[in-house]
């Protein structure tokens, strides 16, 4: 008897201690958890739901106009071209930004001496703040006075409208990545390149590989989750493009720049039509989430 | 010792190959800066210079006159003091809701924990500019437009910071806590004196990058502040440069002083960079 | 199917979440009875001159003498990128003034159709001002729908070509030679404009708001932007041939001639600023948009400025100039007694004697900025002219001659979406060294037939 009853009390203890922790572990999460449903998840059912309304400023939320948006946004060719803007504007970043940082950490990690001195060098410039930076170029391709025509004409080539110039816009766009060198990827590359072992390349050495060899069959394979981990945040990022094109062109010019965040983004400002924007919005999260998905498969597939 | 290997470095081949990098490396770092120090020694130029056919790179004569003028033109003064309010309480706020929340996923493990892990993880997937327009909406509707509150209160939490104060978290040895726990330590002992002391690395990691985000963003602050004396460095850049009509050699000034405090800040955590570059790779 | 449930679970609670939020807010604390609160925008901003400030002290004075029963809730307007984005948030927001003289009568129609503008027909009507023929009409059609009014008439001004007359007799020109046709204006432009200077021949607008300029070199090339048809939709006629000339023009002026700045693109103030420094020689910009105090800082005056219509295509064509104004909008979200008191304080602030002749004093004496424009009570437009102070003789007769063939801009439906879909093709036309007529004139068309299928109520052919 007296045994069963110690056991009793034992359980109800335990029991007890149990709910507590469990409770002390719910309170904790609260703060966290109401934060990210009240100003994550609501927001992002707000604006799905919005979609399905002609949006009034005054009286929300408006009249209910069913698909009507979707289908709006689907045959606006407008929204078509931002789209095919941004996997213009995703090309130039492979073609002109994304080499740039895996070449750097390539030649910084063969360096001797002064390997930290140069990581320093190529990583500070990149810690300045984007819009401050892109505010810059922006001076430095005004074709009246900025340094860039200055350049052409010291050597000898006629001067360019550069941002005004629909050919070449995309180009002036991506052109600071290509001297401001991605630093920060760069010091992920690095990273990445230390895990590479280096018994590898001596075995190779000893086997008579020449250096190129070595790169392409012991660097470029160790380092390729690193390399496709960054290729996808890039293929995501040129889908959310708006910020530095907003302050280098503003979609200009002749919308030849206007990405489908941007767009969205005008309609909303300019026009007031939030629910149009929120469609064209909700548009995009899905085309990144489908990409995530799909890459995600493909790098668990390869593992 | 890397691709390369020190044996072919004593052959005049490797010896080339090795100066041609050094040489590559030091034209590139010095092209790097050139935008940089332009910028600094624009901000002692005069209008007109920077705006002429034929620029100089140094001023004709060394003046303050662009930073005079700017900060009395501009209330730049209010603006540094908005971005470190606004840096320093979202980084407190965040910091705390983080660690709580690691706290007991990694150590408690509340029967919902999985669950709402995910929960919290999916907000990873959702742009930041998918949720403007409706975050401001609803906070139209709650009267918080115009109020710091409602930048802080969007960014009270963030689930990425979550995710790398977990993992950390989970390599912290049980034992010690359960040590703790018979010295009657209560939760927030634990936390205080075991967790936070052990896990100095990535505090360093998520406070810059709490401090980067907040600092660097500008979109999302300018529809939720839209009064002047709210604004932080960096909307002010933006605002003026949307406005247009700015003179330049001022705008230099605002540039520049944008520029000194992340290069510092990053500078005083340089030894958590490598680390807190490269799992800020993974935010997505 | 565990995990099938608790999505279910999740978007569910999400769900509740919201409804919860949505109801718990929205509701306003209603005002006293006795008291009425109005805000208005009128706070003057961080670099307001002393002079503005004075002025503002004494509006305020008059204000709680006058009004004693209402409450004032001064604030300052959102400093953002675009009046209208800021006050659509406000409005949004629940913190939009009661009203506003920021929008032009052209925005009008667009904002009746979307209820963002106060219905103030009653107190129209009953207007003794009105009734007495002293307010401004030549905005009526605009603010009018249906027999119901929306708004009332702030200024109206007139706009063509400004010049520099200082800077253009640096480069030897004066006035007895300024252009009148477009190959006189071509052909001076090219030959004054030296970037070494720097001296630009015309300030040419390409940015977003291309097409309001645009509209006044059509109408230079005797041509039109729309016509309003029988039924009262509008044909679209910037895709006919004086359209496409004009179009043609501007590339000629920017490529073949090299008179324009080279950043066609440039923002609007940077515009400005370029026509403040005396680097412009002519710009496409409203006289009463100089500034004395600004133009002090680069030693030049408001004397220094003068008004000229549009040069035209062929001289037959008489020489345009656009008209333009803003009207006051009320809060529509106003209840009834802060409308009457809204309305009341409106019209003290804007058409009362009182004030427009301390707006006169005023002028004089601080020597305030240049206000050429005609006031919302046209009796009074005489006396507010004579007020400006270093405004002269041949000035105003210059500005009277811009009035002669002034036309309105339009003021149809979606005139707005109109300008905004003509800004790529006009930029794109501007942009494009060698493109030929054809090119021009397809662009244009293609722009007319989606600007057609869009909005086919308001656009017919």
């Amino acid at each position: 008897m007296k045994h069963s009853i110690e056991r009793n009390n034992k359980i109800k203890a335990t029991g007890s201690h149990a709910f507590r922790k469990e409770m002390i572990a719910v309170l904790l999460l609260l703060p966290a958890l109401v934060s990210i449903l009240l100003f994550k998840y609501f927001p992002m059912l707000l604006g799905f739901f919005e979609t399905f309304f002609q949006m009034n400023i005054i009286r929300l939320p408006g009249k209910f106009i069913g698909f009507d948006n979707y289908i709006r946004a689907l045959t606006d060719s407008q929204f078509l071209g931002a789209f095919f803007h941004n996997v213009k504007a995703f090309c130039y970043s492979l073609i002109m930004n994304f080499w740039v940082p895996i070449l750097l950490a390539m030649l910084i990690d063969e360096v001797r001496g002064g390997k930290t001195a140069f990581r320093l060098a190529y990583f500070i410039p990149a810690c300045a703040p984007m819009i401050a930076m892109t505010v810059l170029w922006k001076y430095f391709w005004q074709p009246d006075y900025g340094l860039a025509n200055y350049l052409m004409t010291t050597i000898g080539i006629s001067e360019q409208m550069w941002l005004n110039d629909p050919r070449l816009v995309y180009f002036c766009i991506h052109f600071p990545g290509l001297v401001i060198g991605g630093g920060m990827n760069m010091v992920i590359y690095l990273a990445a390149l230390q895990d590479v072992p280096r018994e590898l390349y001596e075995a190779a050495f000893v086997d008579g590989v020449g250096v190129f060899n070595r790169i392409r069959y012991i660097t470029l394979p160790c380092i390729k989750s690193t390399i496709v981990l960054l290729l996808s945040l890039s293929l995501i990022n040129a889908f959310n493009l708006m910020e530095n094109i907003m302050v280098l062109t503003g979609g200009g010019p002749a919308n030849s720049t206007q990405t489908m965040l941007l767009y969205a983004y005008q309609q909303a400002t300019n026009s007031m039509d939030y629910s149009y924007a929120m469609t064209m919005a909700t548009i995009i999260f899905a085309i990144t989430m489908t990409l995530t998905v799909v890459f995600n498969r493909i790098t668990r597939e390869k593992e | 010792m890397a691709v390369i290997q020190n044996v072919e470095l004593k052959n005049p081949k490797g010896k080339l190959f090795l100066t041609l990098i050094y040489i590559i490396l030091l034209i590139g770092a010095v092209v790097q800066f050139l935008p940089l120090v332009w910028l600094f020694v624009g901000t002692f130029k005069t209008n007109n210079e920077l705006v002429s056919a034929i620029p100089k790179f140094l001023p004709e004569k060394w003046s303050l006159d662009a930073y005079i003028e700017a900060f009395a033109k501009y209330d730049i003064w209010e603006n540094i003091y908005n971005t470190v309010f606004m840096c320093v309480s979202i980084i407190v706020v965040q910091t705390v809701t983080s660690t709580l929340a690691a706290f007991s996923f990694s150590k408690l493990k509340p029967r919902c924990g999985g669950f709402v892990y995910m929960l919290m993880l999916g907000t990873q997937m959702f742009s930041t500019t998918a949720l403007l327009f409706p975050t401001y909406i609803m906070m139209t509707k709650m009267g918080l437009i115009g109020s710091k509150a409602s930048w802080i209160l969007t960014s009270s939490a963030w689930a990425y910071a979550i995710v790398l104060y977990k993992n950390f978290f989970d390599n912290i040895p049980k034992d010690l806590m359960e040590a703790a726990q018979i010295d009657g330590a209560g939760t927030f002992r634990q936390i205080l004196h075991i967790i936070i002391p052990l896990s100095k690395p990535i505090y360093a990691v998520c406070i810059l990058n709490t401090f980067m985000a907040v600092y660097n963003d500008f979109l999302f602050p300018l529809m939720l502040l839209p009064n002047e004396k709210d604004w932080t460095l960096m909307i002010r850049i933006f605002a003026l440069d949307n406005a247009g009509g700015v003179k330049q050699n001022v705008m230099y000034v605002l540039l520049f002083v944008t520029c000194i405090p992340s290069i510092v800040f990053y500078l005083m955590a340089q030894r958590n960079i490598q680390e807190g570059v490269s799992t800020s790779g993974i935010k997505g | 199917m565990n995990m099938y449930a608790k999505k279910v679970l999740s978007i569910v609670c999400a769900i509740a979440c919201c409804t919860s939020v949505l109801g718990g807010c929205g509701k306003k604390e209603s005002a006293d009875n006795k008291n009425v609160t109005l805000r208005l925008w009128i706070k003057p901003s961080q670099d307001a001159t002393e002079a503005d400030l004075i002025t503002h002290e004494r509006l305020m004075e008059d204000l709680t003498e006058k009004f004693p029963e209402i409450n004032f809730d001064i604030a300052l307007p959102p400093q953002g990128a675009d009046y209208r984005q800021e006050y659509d948030k406000a409005l949004m927001a629940g913190t939009a003034p009661a009203f506003v003289n920021i929008f032009s009568y052209t925005d009008i129609p667009q904002r009746i159709k979307n209820e963002t503008v106060a219905d103030i027909t009653k107190y129209v009507e009953n207007w003794e001002l009105k009734k007495e023929g002293k307010i401004l009409d030549i905005f009526d059609d605009a603010i009018s729908d249906d027999g119901k009014w929306y708004a009332l008439p702030h200024k109206a001004y007139v706009q063509a070509t400004l010049c520099n007359v200082k800077t253009l007799e640096a480069a030897g020109i004066t006035k007895e030679n300024y252009p009148t046709t477009w190959e006189e204006f071509a052909e001076l432009g090219e030959k004054i404009t030296d970037m070494s200077i720097p001296r630009i021949g015309y300030s040419l607008i390409g940015m977003d708001w291309c097409a309001w300029p645009f509209t006044a070199w059509v109408w230079s090339a005797g041509g039109e932007m729309v016509r309003e048809n029988e039924d009262g939709t509008y044909q679209l006629a910037f895709n006919e041939e004086p359209a496409v000339d004009a179009a043609m023009f501007m590339n000629e002026m920017i490529w073949k001639r090299k008179m324009t700045q080279k950043d066609v693109l440039l923002d609007y103030n940077d515009i400005k600023t370029n026509v403040f420094n005396g680097s412009s020689c002519f710009a496409f910009l409203g006289f009463s948009e100089l500034k004395q105090e600004e133009l002090e800082q680069y030693g030049l005056n408001v004397s220094d400025y003068i008004d000229m219509p549009m040069p035209v295509k062929d001289a037959s064509i008489p020489r345009p100039a656009l008209a333009g104004g803003e009207v006051i909008t009320f809060n529509p979200t106003l209840s009834q007694e802060e409308m009457d008191a809204a309305f009341a304080v409106a019209e003290y602030m804007y058409f009362s004697d009182e004030r427009m002749q301390v707006e006169c004093d005023e002028r004089v004496e601080f020597n305030a900025s240049i206000n050429v424009m005609i006031p919302g009570r046209v009796d009074w437009f005489e006396k507010r002219l004579a007020s400006n102070q270093g405004v002269t003789q041949e000035q105003i007769a210059a500005l009277n001659q811009l009035r002669e063939n002034a036309k309105a801009e339009p003021y149809c439906e979606h005139w707005s979406d109109l300008k905004t879909a003509l800004v790529a093709p006009l930029q794109t036309i501007y942009l494009t060294e060698n493109i030929t007529r054809e090119e021009a004139k397809k662009l244009l068309d293609e722009c007319a037939e989606k600007l057609y299928s869009l909005y086919p109520d308001t656009f017919k052919k």
